[in-house]
């Protein structure tokens, strides 16, 4: 209900920029078409224009896996505070990704090796964290389903304080290297939650 | 009247608010790591007296279980370290805890080759070692506050309170969830009954956590009762052997007069 008591469809002004109904876009990088409408993403994504505004194509050939980020608890954000603390990054003090049994399997990678994750953006040295908790997912549309690996990384390291993620202080941990730039529609929210890279082995 | 902490491991989230917290009350440093699978530090230290083991446990059935076990001083009602230790630098508080006096200590050990559960840990780096393990925030309790980590968590998944009063509470906690817990309270008699009790999804040792000082084997005697077996023994050996060293000595002594003599005739 609107202040002069009538529905609306459509919001006359402002920023919301969706139709009149929920709609599922698939993120700009994605392994899957989707299988919810046409339309594969977003087509009002807001990408900034910089050196960074290069997304991978649709089922990308160069970045076979899909990256999310993630916080742990014994950080905060982008790390800033937290990484200066020796209480905090003693708990977690390096960079890592997390990759499933079966992807370490298939790359011949070992818990707790440094391994380099790709992706169209640019680079970053992790730690390999061997764990079950990702895997690969299966989704799409019934004619292109298929299983693609899931990896995840930490946020919060970075170039510069205490600990900046790895022994090399002339290096970048940062995760959001790899990252999209681009924003919803809405509230130009960066897409960091999905996107596509590679793993490999140093 | 003994005060004690009631860990159910099933609220906690790993969070470790109380790694941290230890170390900000008892102004414990942070020390360089690197990379560890599980949880970091990866063990106790004489900078370190608490820990949340992680482990993580894919079930046959599918699905997946994570668990986090936190570790430190047991705080044993009949103590292990306190029985062995010659000169009673560790005591076992009316209210719970189990000191350690510095200035008592003479750095022998002995504590740290008792305890069942590998607790007390030696400051190997410093030039004037002493011992340091958790201390139950014997401090804290004195002025009325409940242990730094059991005020920081932020689940409640430590309980700080009566001894008494929280064995009915676990025990209530198992009834009301009979498929959530496992029908024991680590602590209530192991060893003779510790301060610290353990709700469990899942038995220790199912979790590889015998090898990680929260043995299951341990029985229900007290441990002090063997420290105080062998500890009672000592100055009987102590006198025997110093009786047959000096009986040695003296032996020698005359058989090199009599040899002496031998030589002069």
């Amino acid at each position: 209900m609107l202040p002069e008591g009538k529905s609306r469809l459509f919001v006359p002004k402002g920023l919301c920029k969706e139709g009149p109904f929920p709609e599922h876009y698939e993120p700009i990088e994605c392994h899957f078409t989707n299988a919810m409408s046409s339309q594969q993403s977003n087509p009002l994504t807001k990408i900034w224009k910089s050196d960074l505004a290069k997304v991978a194509e649709l089922c990308d050939p160069r970045f076979p896996f899909i990256a999310t980020t993630f916080r742990v608890t014994e950080h905060w954000q982008a790390g800033a505070m937290t990484r200066n603390l020796t209480w905090q990054t003693e708990m977690v003090p390096e960079m890592f990704v997390e990759i499933s049994p079966s992807l370490a399997k298939a790359k011949g990678i070992a818990m707790g090796d440094w391994v380099k994750v790709v992706s169209a953006r640019g680079e970053v040295p992790a730690r390999a964290l061997i764990t079950p908790r990702v895997g690969p997912c299966i989704c799409g549309a019934p004619c292109s389903r298929n299983a693609v690996e899931l990896v995840g990384l930490p946020w919060h390291f970075g170039f510069a304080g205490y600990a900046t993620g790895g022994p090399d202080r002339k290096r970048n941990y940062a995760a959001n290297q790899l990252v999209p730039m681009v924003g919803d529609a809405n509230t130009m929210i960066p897409e960091y939650k999905a996107f596509l890279c590679d793993v490999q082995k140093v | 009247m003994s005060k004690a902490m009631l860990i159910d491991t099933t609220r906690c989230i790993g969070c470790r608010s109380c790694q941290v917290a230890c170390k900000s009350w008892n102004c414990l440093p942070g020390v360089p790591a690197v990379f560890s699978e599980g949880s970091n530090p990866r063990y106790l230290s004489s900078n370190t007296y608490t820990r949340v083991i992680f482990r993580e446990v894919v079930r046959p059935e599918g699905g997946m279980g994570w668990y986090f076990v936190k570790r430190q001083c047991m705080h044993c009602n009949d103590p292990a370290c306190e029985s062995v230790c010659p000169v009673g630098a560790l005591r076992k508080n009316e209210d719970g805890p189990v000191t350690y006096d510095d200035s008592k200590c003479i750095g022998c050990r002995y504590c740290l080759m008792a305890c069942p559960f590998q607790i007390p840990k030696y400051q190997w780096e410093s030039a004037v070692p002493l011992v340091r393990k958790c201390t139950f925030c014997a401090d804290r309790l004195a002025i009325g506050l409940s242990p730094a980590c059991a005020a920081t968590c932020p689940t409640q998944a430590l309980l700080f309170g009566e001894r008494s009063d929280l064995l009915t509470d676990a025990r209530q906690r198992i009834e009301a969830r009979p498929d959530k817990y496992v029908r024991h309270i680590y602590g209530e008699t192991t060893v003779g009954g510790t301060s610290m009790l353990y709700l469990t999804t899942v038995p220790f040792e199912q979790l590889g956590l015998e090898l990680r000082g929260l043995r299951t084997d341990l029985g229900d005697v007290p441990y002090g009762m063997h420290g105080r077996q062998w500890m009672g023994k000592v100055p009987f050996i102590a006198l025997a052997v110093g009786g047959a060293a000096l009986g040695l000595y003296k032996f020698n002594q005359r058989r090199d007069k009599v040899q002496q003599a031998g030589k002069e005739e």
